[in-house]
């Protein structure tokens, strides 16, 4: 599977939830050959793509634009891997009981 | 899964952010190719995923014509796009940096073209512009590497 | 001395945005047709590119990275070849312009017609882009193209009526035969031409051909503040002169020996060889510039190698597109286009491209994973944030103002 067939993709619980606005990888740079996990998904309400990222990394300038990314991927929140229960064409069906986590780069 | 976050040697990279239109170079530093999409392992498509199922990881960066698709929509199929093995990376950063060298890889076909077949044959092309001094020793960083 | 040509790479960018062959006559006919009413905004431009090179050339030496990459890799795809788009056009319209241009400026002190030295021209800078390194091309061109200052020299010899002039800079409209729409598409105008988004691919292009680091940024600072502002002054003094001489004789400007006129007067044969000399090499330089925008755009967003550092063998489909880029242009001009009015009509589009390359660059100058400790501070946020929003306007008013205005008819 390519990643842009991820991205993109419609996130459903029980209900519709929002889109894959990004996906997140676990670099271990002290194993061999630097594997690069699937931690999870982040989810966005509203917005298929965020490229720009401001509601994930803590940056708030320039302010009028960090503002206005962050209104658009409000309530955005990360999925990880073990709560993604079906993965169809442009449809993610996610685990009962999943865990919202914050989408905030540790 | 939790204690992940607490180990110092694990770095997060989100796609769009770190990953996707990012340059790449090779071990000299010479540009290669930009990250159009990424290749993933092992993921069941269209069935249940078992609950202990590993993460899937990269395994390949993918390069291909996403000009027009990028303008009209759409993906160029797979075997049109340039595969580069993850294991070929060294290093993540505001640039991909690889571990092996441009020609080894059949990454820029029409580089070498252009340069066999029109560059190269016309007078000074193969030479570094006059007045080169050691100044551009560290040349190969640049035009496309970060310092 | 190397003190002097560490700023050429600052001159010779704004010599190549401010006072090319468009910009000249543009900069001639403000001043023949408002007098020095919309000087206001030749300083807000100056201060506007300061702030964006600045961000620019700073994230350049920082981070390694030049705007078309940043463009690619921050705005997302999209709208990323949305620029690219707007700004190869522009950018070849512009060089197309300027090989014009040289070859209007080498008949001006020749009897060889026009349509005989476009061909040479064009062959000329791609030689140089060849063959010649980028620092002894920036210290030629950026240096030579200052003979532009014989406009000053001329403005002075003139003995204009100062407090008059002052009373043009102070006031909003000048003549009654002129309206207002017309005033504002010349200030969009002027601002686009101040502020071309390919001054800024080139410099901070050039900042990476340089090899510019964290310890150049001091370098980087004094290229700017020097060499901009002196593009500001260039201008300025060529549509002083033209206030002075053809404004009270409603004199109209159309070519590029009207633009001559007002010195040929002030200093006789000597300040025009002078100020011809200026003009081959700003002209030159604006080609240059140009055409090696063109190049970095489309090998920076398609991940070519590119530079001039390299030899041309490992940057084959740089030099090859820059080649191909030449040729369009040469073949443009022998239809008999007239290299003016092209020019006049890219200013313009550039103002619409504008704010897709802002942003980006404005975005990164504040992104810690680019920059570490050299993100933007506060003072300079605000006034970088205030010039978004004017460039905005000013995208947003050029098409309706061209279309009411006819091109400033």
């Amino acid at each position: 599977m390519i990643i842009t067939e991820l991205l993109g993709a419609r996130v459903f619980g029980p209900d519709f939830l929002g889109f894959v606005s990004d996906v997140r990888f676990s670099l271990d740079t002290e194993s061999v050959g630097l594997p690069a996990r699937l931690y999870g998904i982040i989810v966005s309400p509203h917005a298929r793509s965020s490229s720009l990222g401001f509601e994930r990394s803590g940056v708030r300038s320039p302010w009028p634009i960090a503002s206005l990314v962050r209104w658009r991927h409000r309530g955005s929140f990360l999925v990880r891997w073990a709560d993604l229960e079906r993965i169809d064409v442009e449809r993610i069906q996610l685990r009962p009981g999943f865990e919202r986590a914050s989408p905030e780069l540790p | 899964m939790t204690s992940d976050n607490h180990r110092q040697s694990l770095r997060w990279l989100d796609a769009h952010l770190h990953l996707l239109d990012r340059q790449v170079l090779d071990v000299h530093g010479v540009p290669v190719a930009v990250v159009d999409d990424l290749e993933l392992s092992d993921i069941p498509a269209g069935l249940e995923i078992p609950r202990d199922a590993p993460m899937p990881t990269i395994t390949a960066l993918l390069s291909g014509p996403t000009l027009a698709t990028r303008i009209f929509g759409g993906r160029p199929p797979k075997s049109r796009m340039l595969r580069t093995p993850w294991v070929a990376v060294r290093e993540v950063g505001v640039v991909i940096k690889l571990s092996v060298g441009r020609d080894t890889r059949d990454l820029s076909w029409t580089e070498r073209w252009v340069r066999d077949h029109v560059i190269g044959r016309i007078p000074g092309g193969r030479h570094t512009p006059k007045g080169e001094e050691s100044d551009h020793a560290q040349s190969n960083d640049r035009g496309g590497g970060a310092s | 001395m190397k003190r002097v040509f560490g700023l050429a790479l600052g001159i010779l960018t704004a010599i190549g945005g401010f006072v090319d062959i468009g910009d000249l006559v543009t900069n001639a006919v403000v001043g023949s047709r408002f007098g020095l009413s919309l000087a206001w905004v030749v300083v807000v431009g100056v201060l506007g590119i300061c702030v964006f090179a600045q961000m620019s050339g700073r994230v350049a030496a920082v981070s390694g990275r030049a705007t078309f990459e940043l463009i690619r890799e921050r705005l997302g795809p999209r709208l990323a070849v949305m620029n690219l788009g707007a700004s190869f056009l522009i950018n070849l319209m512009t060089l197309t312009a300027e090989i014009g241009g040289i070859a209007l400026a080498l008949q001006l002190v020749s009897s060889v017609n026009y349509l005989l030295w476009v061909p040479f021209s064009a062959i000329a800078v791609w030689l140089i882009i060849w063959r010649v390194k980028f620092k002894i091309m920036e210290n030629v061109a950026g240096l030579v193209g200052l003979c532009l200052i014989g406009f000053a020299v001329g403005l002075f010899l003139l003995g204009p009526d100062w407090d008059e002039l002052g009373r043009q800079v102070l006031q909003k409209v000048s003549t009654g035969t002129e309206k207002t729409s017309t005033y504002w598409f010349y200030a969009v105008a002027l601002f686009g031409a101040a502020m071309t988004p390919y001054e800024v691919f080139f410099f901070s292009s050039g900042a990476v051909e340089e090899g510019w680091t964290t310890k150049d940024l001091a370098e980087s600072r004094a290229n700017v503040l020097v060499g901009f502002p002196l593009g500001g002054v260039l201008s300025l003094a060529i549509a002083g002169c033209a206030a002075v001489v053809l404004l009270p004789e409603l004199i109209g400007v159309t070519t590029l020996s009207q633009v001559m006129l007002p010195v040929a007067m002030a200093g006789g044969k000597l300040l025009l060889a002078f100020i011809i000399l200026g003009v081959v090499a700003a002209t030159a330089g604006a080609a240059l510039e140009t055409t090696l925008s063109a190049g970095y755009t489309i090998a920076q967003f398609l991940g070519w190698p590119w530079g001039k550092f390299r030899p041309p063998a490992q940057a084959a489909r740089f030099h090859l597109l820059m080649m191909v880029c030449l040729l369009i242009g040469l073949g443009t001009l022998m239809t008999g286009v007239d290299p003016i009015q092209v020019t006049e009509l890219s200013v313009v589009f550039s103002a619409v491209a504008l704010p897709l390359t802002y942003l980006p660059i404005l975005i990164v100058a504040n992104d810690p994973e680019y920059m570490g400790e050299h993100v933007n501070g506060r003072a300079l946020n605000g006034i970088a944030l205030v010039y978004l929003v004017i460039i905005l306007a000013a995208a947003l008013a050029a098409i309706p103002l061209l279309i009411i205005t006819g091109a400033g008819q």
